[in-house]
């Protein structure tokens, strides 16, 4: 599963460091799913689209492989 | 992220200071047996007509418990920003630690016999719980250089 989470921070104007306090994660969290080396639980990738306003789909996409 | 099978942050650092004292204690726990210090009388045995006081010494018992206690406090409490990710981490490097151990013990079965397989299976006690603290804090150390590297 890939993300756009770093392009809807762009947007948003926001750093890693404030989305971790918006979504009650650590900022190693945030960058690892940035980074791809991490796939969000259901509850966090939620809690993310909730906070950037936008559908689930719009952030997250399933790759070829998954 | 709650989690109640974790110990508090804050019994981190204390025990991991009492870890090391009773590691420690532990490298000399024949100097502390022969001075008896620990030696306490368990009973009374009737032995040629005569009841003689039988002792032992709990120089091993007390640092064997210290130490794997203590070694359980470090390895299962928090972090101070629990969530997901580094819970994911901490099975990670439990996983890990367990085939590490158990892969170097079916090796040790071969290397030593009899009674220096003793000593194999006496450090075996603790290992499991060494080696994930180490995997754990090289994970975490990895983490947090990467993130310095992203400033």
């Amino acid at each position: 599963m890939k993300n756009n989470l770093k392009v809807q921070r762009a947007i948003k104007d926001i750093t890693q460091a404030d989305l971790a306090k918006e979504i009650g994660v650590s900022r190693q969290t945030i960058n690892a799913m940035e980074k791809g080396k991490y796939i969000p639980s259901t509850v966090l990738s939620l809690k993310i689209a909730k906070y950037f306003e936008k559908a689930l789909e719009d952030i997250f996409t399933l790759e070829d492989n998954d | 992220m709650k989690t109640n099978y974790l110990f508090p942050n804050w019994i981190k650092t204390p025990a991991f200071i009492f870890l090391l004292l009773f590691i420690g204690l532990g490298l000399f726990s024949n100097d502390i047996a022969h001075s008896d210090i620990l030696k306490i009388q368990i009973g009374e045995r009737l032995e040629k007509g005569e009841m003689v006081p039988q002792y032992k010494d709990f120089t091993d018992t007390i640092i064997g418990f210290s130490v794997i206690l203590f070694s359980l406090l470090v390895a299962f409490s928090k972090e101070k920003e629990e969530d997901e990710y580094i819970e994911k981490i901490r099975l990670h490097s439990l996983v890990w630690a367990i085939y590490i151990n158990f892969t170097a013990l079916l090796i040790l079965f071969w290397v030593y016999y009899d009674f220096d397989f003793l000593s194999v299976m006496m450090f075996n006690l603790f290992t499991p719980l060494w080696i994930f603290i180490i995997l754990f804090h090289i994970q975490k150390i990895k983490l947090q250089k990467s993130l310095n590297h992203e400033e």
